[in-house]
């Protein structure tokens, strides 16, 4: 009697999958678990769930047998195996039950109407024969996936054969005694107990399976993790080394550009160079020369002339301006007197060229530490300050400085100007050209100023 | 009647001393040469008394070519010209006891005047040059005006950062001054820093 149990664990199997889907819908998967196992953990739990209303399905049976002799009792009974089976079909209504819901309900009436054919009649079970088969061909058709209509099919033809059978075979029988029917129950007894001990054994499972899962869980996440910090750790190394190259590259391009800007600031020097010596030697000696040819007309013209003179004063003063020219694009003699007897030199000529202006240089230590090419760059960046002193700041006097210690210079110019706020001339393109050229030598430039204050640079270039 | 060997890389240059002196009775250019290199080969066929040398010449310059005579010839006269009148340049020449200095636009009167001078033993050099050595510090313990400030600050007590304060200036810029009058006095530190002050009227 109770076959309808066996059949809706033996489909049970094969409806998991449907749990899958289901689940899925309403599934919030716990963070501290991974997803996989939260799903198998799903359906573990679902099998044990659906094994257990099983079970209790089992049981309604097993008292409906055991009982059977007393019909007040029986109808009571069947009426909760019916709502039960109701119950469920309305729990599991679009997973797993819709099948054997519409067996068990079939099947229960099917009983109920069977121990009670004599109130209503043996031609009542033709009906619910009928009932029966017109219910499961609507709940089978239901199915969406033809695949699941044919793993389905198997349980209700069986079942159906089953009904069919005993229907038919009752209908064969005028009446039934009650030996019969308890003999019948007997034999339902027996096959209840036999489904008890499959039940129990599937709930064990379904509980060592969870357990199972969850110990597998843990175990895989430990490994997991581990692999997880072994990652880590190779990405830091990687991220770090990664870095390194970075900065290396990084480094590399910065050096590369600074030497592409000696590079490019050495032959700047050397043009200047070029055209200086260029003036000095091929102009000026022109007129060095001119100037002898016409002083030697002028001894051979025994009388004075006036334009004469005027034309040997005119060369004279183009000479001189060729040369100032000269030596503003390149001290001719830079490489050969140094950066600190051209400052020398430089003091003298800005001293006799300006009358209410002097200039002073103080030297402790300096002697030729540093090379041409740099001490060319910190010339120039001299000359930038003290061209600003003479075209800006109205001073009376200025000083520059060149004072190592160890194994650094410190140079400064200082002025008695009107000065400047920093703002003013911070951005200012002499400015930033001079930081420029004492980044090059790896150095620094501050400056000091504030109106009527005059103005104070200090240049720091460590030797090498 | 002085022979005069010029050595220069213009040959106009040349020419026109040349004519320059032809008309004297005192100096006869008796030969030239264009380079360092070609007075060197050639010099052991001339009798010269003054040599006249550029600085600027293709390659061996000037100066070295001077340096290298005076060791052969002590007693040689050299007299170098330039186109600019260093007064480094000058005091090197001098050092190399070099008998004259002229700038290229100099007149057939200054360059007479030179010759002379270098003929009868003493030495030409442009006199603007000597005078104009004041700017030239020398002493090292001289302090600038800002440097003056700050010693005095210090002498108050004051930390670098209340200097800094007190004269409107960055510290690192005090920092420096600190440094860099430490090392012109030779000081080891504050006490001794403000005794040279004493001794020397800044304070």
């Amino acid at each position: 009697m109770s076959y309808v149990n066996l059949f809706s664990l033996e489909s049970l199997a094969i409806k998991l999958d449907f749990f899958k889907s289901a689940t899925n819908k309403n599934a919030v998967s716990k963070p501290e678990m991974d997803v996989t196992y939260y799903e198998e953990y799903r359906r573990a739990k679902v099998t044990l769930q659906f094994t257990l209303y099983s079970f209790l399905g089992n049981i309604l049976f097993l008292i409906n047998d055991l009982i059977i002799g007393h019909i007040q009792y029986l109808v009571f009974i069947d009426i909760l195996i019916v709502f039960f089976y109701g119950a469920l079909y309305v729990y599991f209504k679009k997973t797993i039950n819709q099948t054997n819901t519409a067996i068990a309900l079939a099947s229960s009436l099917n009983l109920w109407l069977f121990y009670n054919s004599d109130l209503y009649g043996k031609e009542s079970l033709l009906f619910i024969f009928f009932f029966t088969l017109s219910l499961m061909t609507f709940f089978l058709f239901d199915f969406r996936k033809k695949i699941q209509f044919f793993g389905f099919l198997a349980a209700p033809i069986i079942c159906l054969f089953i009904l069919f059978a005993t229907n038919f075979y009752i209908f064969q029988e005028d009446s039934f005694t009650t030996n019969e029917i308890e003999s019948t129950a007997f034999l339902s007894i027996v096959g209840n107990l036999v489904l008890f001990y499959i039940f129990i054994n599937a709930i064990v499972r379904s509980i060592y399976r969870i357990e199972a899962i969850f110990s597998e869980e843990k175990t895989k996440l430990i490994a997991s993790r581990r692999e997880l910090s072994k990652l880590n750790i190779k990405l830091n190394n990687y991220n770090g080394n990664l870095n390194k190259e970075l900065e290396k590259a990084r480094n590399e391009i910065i050096s590369q550009q600074k030497t592409n800007d000696i590079i490019r600031l050495t032959a700047e020097e050397g043009e200047r160079k070029r055209i200086s010596q260029e003036l000095h030697d091929s102009i000026g000696v022109l007129l060095s020369t001119s100037k002898i040819k016409l002083e030697n007309l002028k001894i051979q013209a025994a009388a004075d002339h006036m334009e004469l003179d005027e034309a040997i004063n005119l060369i004279d003063t183009t000479i001189i301006e060729v040369r100032h020219i000269s030596q503003n694009l390149q001290p001719v003699l830079f490489t050969e007197l140094g950066l600190v007897k051209v400052l020398h030199d430089m003091v003298y000529q800005i001293n006799n060229l300006k009358s209410n202006f002097c200039i002073k240089f103080l030297n402790k230590g300096y002697t030729n530490q540093l090379n041409r090419e740099k001490e060319l760059m910190l010339f120039r960046v001299i000359m930038e300050k003290i061209n600003n002193i003479l075209k800006h700041a109205n001073a009376s006097e200025a000083i520059v400085q060149l004072i190592v210690i160890d194994n650094l210079l410190n140079a400064s110019i200082e002025d008695d100007g009107v000065g400047y706020t920093i703002s003013e001339v911070k951005s200012g393109l002499g400015n930033l050209n001079s930081e420029y050229r004492i980044g090059l030598l790896g150095g620094t430039i501050n400056c000091e100023s504030s109106p009527s204050k005059g103005t104070l640079v200090q240049i720091e270039i460590p030797f090498l | 009647m002085k022979r005069i060997f010029i050595i220069d890389d213009h040959k106009m240059f040349i020419e026109g001393i040349t004519s320059m002196l032809k008309n004297t009775q005192q100096f006869e250019v008796i030969g030239y040469a264009l380079s360092a290199e070609d007075f060197l080969r050639r010099k052991q066929y001339y009798q010269y008394d003054i040599l006249i040398l550029d600085i600027h010449l293709p390659q061996m310059n000037g100066i070295e070519l001077a340096k290298r005579m005076r060791n052969e010839q002590p007693e040689l006269k050299i007299i170098i010209l330039s186109m600019a009148d260093s007064p480094s340049l000058i005091a090197q020449l001098k050092k190399l006891k070099i008998n004259g200095f002229l700038t290229k636009n100099a007149s057939l009167k200054d360059v007479i005047n030179s010759l002379s001078q270098v003929v009868s033993n003493k030495t030409s050099f442009p006199t603007q040059v000597i005078t104009n050595q004041k700017a030239i510090i020398q002493d090292t313990h001289y302090l600038t005006r800002r440097e003056i400030e700050v010693v005095q600050q210090i002498s108050n007590g004051s930390s670098s950062r209340q200097i800094a304060d007190n004269l409107f200036i960055s510290k690192l810029t005090v920092e420096t001054h600190r440094k860099n009058i430490t090392q012109k006095l030779g000081s080891k530190n504050v006490a001794q820093l403000i005794r040279f002050a004493t001794k020397e009227g800044i304070l």
